[in-house]
């Protein structure tokens, strides 16, 4: 029970320690001890009037200054998405047709994603990331398409069926502009943007295996935010749209998807 | 510096090579087609809805929704029954990407026969056939259940 109080007395006094000095780990080769403000009310020493309190004296941190001199890290990732297609099936025939209401799933059905990434600065200012990720897109599909048959004209029915779970790898590139938004010492919030490559593994349906209607490789844009917690671990949102259709013509297939994950340095864990 | 360029290159180049390659394995369209046409006809019972005659520009239609009609069973041990006692086996062909259902079998007076429908437009509920006779074209519509 002693050592039990101890334990927690010592991480009290830890806690206390580095939320009063803001000191900061090492992580992206910055070692930092800063204070981003100074809060507490200073004195004036020039006060003649009745107040003899001055607002708090800030200090803003450049980014430049958080961003420089860093090196590469390494970090690992993992996440779950949500993911939508958006099919028009135009006049694409196959010999097979779908009905519509049988296979339309008008929603954003959740995947997963594990994979690497590499976080660095450009000539000491143009931060950025590369990253590597193996995952499984699932989706939901809404179709438009006209295609009926004689019998009955209330039935829509599409040559096209989108696959509801895809295998892909994806290598993403992204711009990173740091937000100067709450304590910068602690936190950094990133807005994130750039293009990404996109492949199908395996796990193609037989429907589209006989249709061969996707194309192989397929090109997305992202945008999202990054949220980095103390230099230990970063939460990231990052929503993707496919740059043209994702199918071959005349099949317009676009796919949205939301990415909601967290990386840290691989270093910390392994 | 150095290092870290040469790592960040060979981390892309990795993925990028697994990129181009990994999507090389797949499946021949045509066998896929002929998997995927048994898959949608197997172990259900077609029956005729709608009917089409196509002779030049004359299109009759005739109606067989809710009425006492033709059907077709094609099993996927590929035997197939019909409605008029015609029990034989059944193969899905593949012509140059056109899709073909060709029936051999005895009618119930054990007389041979053997035909041959266009798959039009195949699905999992509906199925399109026809077949050209003295230059009219017929088409048959049905519905699975």
């Amino acid at each position: 029970m002693n050592s039990f109080k101890s334990v927690c007395l010592g991480t009290l006094l830890l806690l206390t320690h580095l939320g009063g000095t803001a000191q900061t780990k090492s992580f992206f080769g910055l070692k930092t001890s800063k204070k981003v403000a100074d809060t507490s009310l200073v004195k004036s020493e020039k006060g003649t009037g009745s107040s003899k309190w001055t607002l708090p004296k800030f200090k803003y941190v450049k980014v430049s200054e958080l961003v420089a001199n860093t090196k590469p890290v390494f970090s690992v990732m993992a996440g779950a998405s949500f993911a939508k297609q958006v099919v028009n099936a135009g006049g694409y025939r196959s010999p097979f047709n779908y009905n519509i209401a049988q296979v339309e799933k008008d929603s954003y059905d959740p995947g997963f994603f594990g994979g690497v990434r590499v976080d660095g600065t450009y000539q000491n200012k143009h931060a950025y990331s590369v990253s590597a990720s193996l995952g499984k897109l699932a989706t939901g599909a809404s179709y438009t398409s006209n295609q009926q048959f004689a019998m009955d004209s209330t039935q829509k029915f599409s040559s096209f069926k989108a696959d509801g779970s895809l295998i892909v790898l994806n290598i993403a590139a992204h711009y990173k502009k740091l937000i100067p938004f709450g304590n910068q010492a602690n936190h950094q919030l990133y807005v994130v943007a750039g293009p990404s490559i996109t492949t199908r593994l395996f796990g193609t349906s037989t429907d589209n295996q006989a249709t061969d209607a996707y194309k192989r490789i397929f090109f997305k844009g992202d945008i999202g935010l990054e949220w980095n917690n103390r230099k230990a671990y970063t939460f990231f949102l990052h929503y993707s749209h496919s740059i043209g259709s994702i199918s071959k013509s005349p099949i317009s297939n676009n796919v949205s998807s939301f990415e909601l994950g967290v990386f840290t340095a691989a270093k910390d864990i392994f | 510096m150095k290092n870290n360029c040469k790592n960040i290159f060979g981390f892309v180049l990795f993925f990028g090579m697994l990129l181009l390659l990994a999507p090389a394995c797949k499946k021949d369209v045509g066998s896929a087609q002929l998997e995927l046409t048994y898959q949608m006809l197997s172990d259900k019972k077609w029956f005729l809805d709608y009917s089409q005659t196509i002779s030049g520009n004359n299109v009759s239609s005739r109606n067989y929704f809710g009425q006492s009609t033709y059907f077709i069973v094609f099993y996927a041990n590929r035997a197939t029954t019909d409605s008029d006692g015609i029990r034989g086996t059944y193969s899905v062909t593949n012509t140059n990407g056109q899709l073909g259902i060709n029936v051999k079998g005895t009618t119930a007076n054990n007389s041979p026969v053997e035909y041959t429908y266009r798959a039009e437009s195949i699905g999992a509920s509906t199925l399109v056939l026809s077949y050209v006779s003295n230059n009219v074209t017929t088409k048959l519509y049905y519905n699975a259940q």
